[in-house]
């Protein structure tokens, strides 16, 4: 899911660095102080996620895990999801540097979607139906990512990625179906045991 | 049914079921690139090293000017035939945005010798130890573009470190 360096046009890569300047502030100034600490174990996730993959046909995906980080911090997902990126553009060369705000949109924007129709009518939730929101959610984002992600490539170069967008959302619907998984039942066990840490505090 | 799984079992079987799938290295593209006696030939693959089959591979003169384009075969191989020393610049083009480069010099064989039959060997010698050094080269290649367990570690240690300035950050601002 990470745009690689040399693909994206100058306008499009200022146009998602300074999108990415605006949200990350934005999200900075909603984490409350105590909430830091989970905002960091987090950003581990995120940034270990990447490293698990999963075969599919003649390629391979990896777990994003940005709806997750959407569900739990909201808008504070955008300095998560940045500090992730960063690191494992410098550490596993995955991305790079110049797109690493394009690359933050992509993931970033779909996080705090997510987070708000997941939080949408939220406190009259049992445990289940939060978990299946939760799943939804994590679907989701991979799919809004992949939007984007297409966008992106169609500013930059006309329409020559446009008709892949069927085949690459296809080949994701694992990827989906695993962050769905995943997201649904990290939610389902919070909605149990943490009910406050899904508060819609921070949207 | 469903109320006798503890709760914590369920996020565990997921990652257990994960892992089982494979856990292994992202998706990420890179490519490897050497001369050899009448071209360059090189690989193409993903970070978790499984090989990048039919990928567009395009070849770039130092001008920036496009030379050949080719597909990598089954085991991520591709070769560009040349006549010309100089540096290239071959570059991989997944999908989904995925791209990789590599620079590439292509050195000029030994000047010829005296006598045309001495010039002779000494090409087929260069090209016979560049024929033989070109999996040296690949490996070296592969182990640098490596993710290493060491690089997640000081990832992870970042990450604490950067919350942990954070927290200090508000903490003494809120005091003060």
């Amino acid at each position: 899911m990470h745009i690689s360096e040399g693909v994206l046009s100058v306008p499009v890569l200022a146009g998602g660095a300074m999108l990415a300047a605006g949200a990350i502030a934005v999200g900075l100034k909603k984490l409350p102080d105590e909430r830091i600490p989970q905002a960091g174990m987090l950003c581990a996730m995120f940034f270990v996620a990447s490293l698990i993959h999963l075969p599919v046909g003649v390629s391979a995906v990896h777990l994003v895990l940005n709806g997750l980080c959407g569900v739990l911090l909201g808008w504070a997902a955008f300095p998560v999801i940045a500090v992730a990126l960063l690191l494992q553009a410098l550490l596993f060369g995955f991305g790079g540097l110049s797109v690493l705000g394009a690359n933050i949109v992509v993931m970033g924007v779909p996080a705090v979607l997510c987070s708000c129709l997941f939080h949408a009518g939220f406190s009259t939730l049992t445990p289940h139906q939060a978990g299946l929101r939760g799943a939804l959610a994590g679907g989701g984002a991979v799919a809004l990512g992949i939007g984007l992600m297409t966008l992106a490539l169609w500013l930059s170069s006309g329409t020559a990625y446009w008709p892949l967008i069927g085949t690459v959302l296809l080949a994701h619907l694992p990827v989906m179906a695993a962050e769905a998984a995943v997201t649904g039942a990290v939610v389902f066990l919070l909605a149990r045991t943490r009910p406050t840490l899904l508060a819609p505090a921070l949207t | 049914m469903i109320r006798n799984v503890r709760p914590w079992r369920i996020p565990l079987a997921v990652v257990l079921t994960i892992g089982a799938v494979g856990a292994g290295w992202a998706h990420g593209l890179r490519v490897v690139a050497a001369p050899q006696a009448d071209g360059i030939a090189g690989r193409a693959f993903y970070s978790d090293e499984t090989p990048a089959t039919g990928e567009t591979v395009l070849l770039f003169d130092a001008g920036g000017a496009r030379l050949a384009t080719t597909q990598t075969v089954d085991d991520g191989r591709f070769v560009f035939a040349l006549s010309r020393h100089g540096e290239y610049l071959v570059v991989a083009e997944g999908e989904e945005g995925h791209r990789a480069e590599t620079r590439v010099r292509v050195g000029p064989l030994p000047p010829s010798a005296a006598s045309p039959v001495a010039a002779l060997d000494d090409a087929r010698l260069a090209a016979l130890i560049r024929g033989e050094l070109q999996p040296l080269r690949e490996d070296i290649a592969r182990y640098e573009k490596r993710i290493r367990l060491q690089n997640i570690v000081a990832g992870l240690g970042f990450i604490v470190g950067l919350a942990g300035a954070w927290v200090w950050w508000r903490a003494r601002r809120g005091g003060g």
